[in-house]
């Protein structure tokens, strides 16, 4: 009826519902950050996670060769087991941590110094240039050499000093990653590569090798 | 949530801001102050329009004395317009700002109860002592009408707001729903009747080792795991070697040697053809059919309990679960010759396995050898 006040009101209306509608947006993106549903926060270039990712993959894929030789010429099924599994289970997280870096948009590889992304640790071995526990070219190509149960006993004695460099990089992801699926996986190489060190220290003993200096 | 949020905050003008806001609520609750949103809130808007349909009258009466406070002129100005319209008018012109502050939470605050006030107030923002004078007679004619379109307008904001929060609720309720769902089908937690146990130690041995559970779902086992790419063993495997399949995320089924054989076909179809399972006999089971997988056990009667297929989903390969992530069900050795369980620690060796039979039903005497070479 009464033109002017009738348009205000429609207009206060118009304005309290928008802002009302905008607040309540605000309100269930609140929630839905709380809840933490469909959070898209991802680990960056610099971060613990992205540099876990590389250099343990790094690190896992010289014990995949490592392994995929001693499958293919030990002839004690003790061994071949061994190799087979630590093959293929590093094979697989291989797979996983490149899958994160991919999904988070990073690149799988980069040319940053390994192993920067531990801060405080005395880490890499800079006349190397190998990570903790990483065999030299030349004890590959020794490893390639040998056969027999020589070649058993050379392979358990890298293979050791390869899990025991690999765990503390492992524990570091553990305690600094920002990404559960990281640190869930880290744990898991902690659990299982310390587990195996004992078995193939009690393997290495079995066939009278000696353990290799610590890495 | 319509009360939560009237009871917080209900700014009522923007000079007053929090104080007022809180305090205002507390002594008109009732009537749930109005307040006007654009300064405050963020959830004030929407309960405001819903709560303060009805009593229109009587908030406005109510807040503008709560804003004294700050807007000492503005509140008897904002108070008089209700009663009388000429003082309002008087009064507005003598304080500019204040004015500006009591008319815009008059009509805000729906004064629709100051059906004066609300019109005055438009006029008056943009050019002030023009405005006022011709508000004033405006109001006068149309003091019936007023209190008609009070109540309508309250409604138009009512239905405005339901529709905001229903779309707010529907949406967020929806996402979370969704949420859950997924989340819900990977949490063994959901499992009724779920047993679950921590083991610490994933040590190799080859030594026989005593489990305190049975059948047991962790601890040390021997360095060769039993294959479980989709594997049915005809006899009871060896305890160390399932349990190193169940480090590498396989979920171990074994059911009792009597069960009747259409069951464990049903329970075999679970099996085949699927990663990361394998399935035995075990003799002695406290029930007929019990599932496995590192950390957790399930005890069940029937094949068709669905239970079965929710421990499955949840835990075979979990990525929460799983001590050995990425490692294989493959061991080709222990496929082509299987280890039969022997161990002096279970309580019942495959020898009272062997005379269930004739202790048993006729029918499950004669199923039960179809069972243990059929699959």
């Amino acid at each position: 009826m009464t033109g002017p006040p009738a348009s205000g009101r429609r207009w206060l209306v118009v304005v309290v519902a928008a802002v009302a509608a905008a607040l309540l947006l605000l309100a269930g993106g609140a929630l839905a950050v709380l809840t933490g549903i469909g959070s898209a926060s991802v680990p960056s270039e610099g971060s613990v996670d992205a540099g876990f990712a590389r250099d343990m993959s790094t690190h896992h894929r010289q014990a995949v060769t490592m392994a995929g030789l001693v499958r293919d010429r030990s002839v004690d099924p003790d061994i071949e087991l061994l190799a087979f599994d630590i093959e293929s289970t590093q094979n697989n997280q291989v797979g996983m941590m490149q899958g994160w870096l991919r999904a988070w948009d990073l690149p799988v590889n980069t040319t940053a110094t390994q192993m920067a992304w531990m801060s405080g640790q005395e880490a890499m071995d800079m006349t190397s240039r190998l990570m903790p526990g990483m065999a030299t070219p030349e004890e590959l190509d020794e490893l390639r050499a040998l056969s027999g149960p020589e070649l058993d006993v050379r392979f358990l004695q890298l293979m050791i000093r390869h899990h025991m460099g690999g765990v503390p990089m492992a524990e570091y992801a553990v305690e600094h990653a920002e990404t559960e699926v990281v640190r869930r996986l880290a744990q898991t190489i902690v659990d299982t590569q310390s587990a195996e060190v004992l078995s193939m220290e009690q393997l290495l003993r079995d066939r009278d090798g000696s353990v290799l200096p610590r890495p | 949530m319509a009360n939560g949020s009237s009871g917080r905050g209900s700014g009522t003008s923007k000079s007053t801001g929090r104080n007022t806001g809180k305090g205002t609520p507390g002594g008109s609750r009732g009537a749930a102050a109005g307040g006007i949103a654009k300064s405050d809130g963020d959830t004030t808007a929407d309960t405001t329009a819903e709560t303060s349909g009805d009593t229109a009258a009587e908030i406005a009466a109510e807040e503008t004395p709560a804003d004294p406070a700050s807007t000492p002129v503005a509140e008897p100005a904002a108070a008089k317009p209700v009663l009388s319209k000429p003082a309002a008018s008087k009064s507005a012109p003598s304080n500019a700002t204040a004015a500006k502050a009591s008319a815009t939470k008059a009509g805000a605050s729906k004064a629709g109860a100051t059906k004066t006030g609300a019109t005055k107030v438009g006029p008056p923002r943009p050019a002030g002592s023009k405005s006022t004078s011709k508000a004033a007679p405006r109001s006068r004619g149309r003091k019936p009408p007023p209190v008609v379109l009070a109540k309508p307008k309250p409604w138009g904001w009512i239905a405005a707001a339901l529709a905001v929060v229903v779309f707010a609720v529907a949406a967020i309720g929806y996402a979370v729903v969704q949420a859950n769902e997924t989340a819900a089908l990977a949490d063994p937690n959901n499992i009724e009747g779920l047993r679950t146990k921590s083991f610490v130690s994933q040590q190799h041995t080859a030594a026989n080792v005593d489990y305190p559970e049975s059948p047991p779902f962790g601890g040390e086992h021997d360095q060769a795991w039993a294959n479980c790419s989709g594997t049915v063993y005809p006899i009871q495997i060896r305890n160390e070697n399932a349990v190193h399949s169940l480090e590498h995320g396989a979920v171990w089924i074994t059911y009792n040697p009597d069960l009747p054989e259409p069951d464990v076909e049903k329970l075999a179809s679970l099996v085949v053809g699927q990663d990361f399972m394998l399935m035995s006999p075990y003799a002695g089971l406290e029930s007929p059919i019990s599932l496995q997988a590192w950390g957790n056990q399930l005890v069940v009667d029937s094949p068709d309990d669905p239970r079965i297929e929710q421990f499955i989903t949840a835990l075979r390969q979990s990525p929460t679960n799983t001590p050995e992530l990425g490692a294989s069900c493959d061991n080709p050795a222990f496929l082509a010759d299987p280890i039969p369980e022997e161990s002096p620690g279970a309580p019942d060796p495959s020898a009272p396995a062997s005379t269930d039979p004739t202790a048993s039903t006729d029918p499950a005497a004669t199923t039960d050898p179809a069972a243990t070479t059929a699959p």
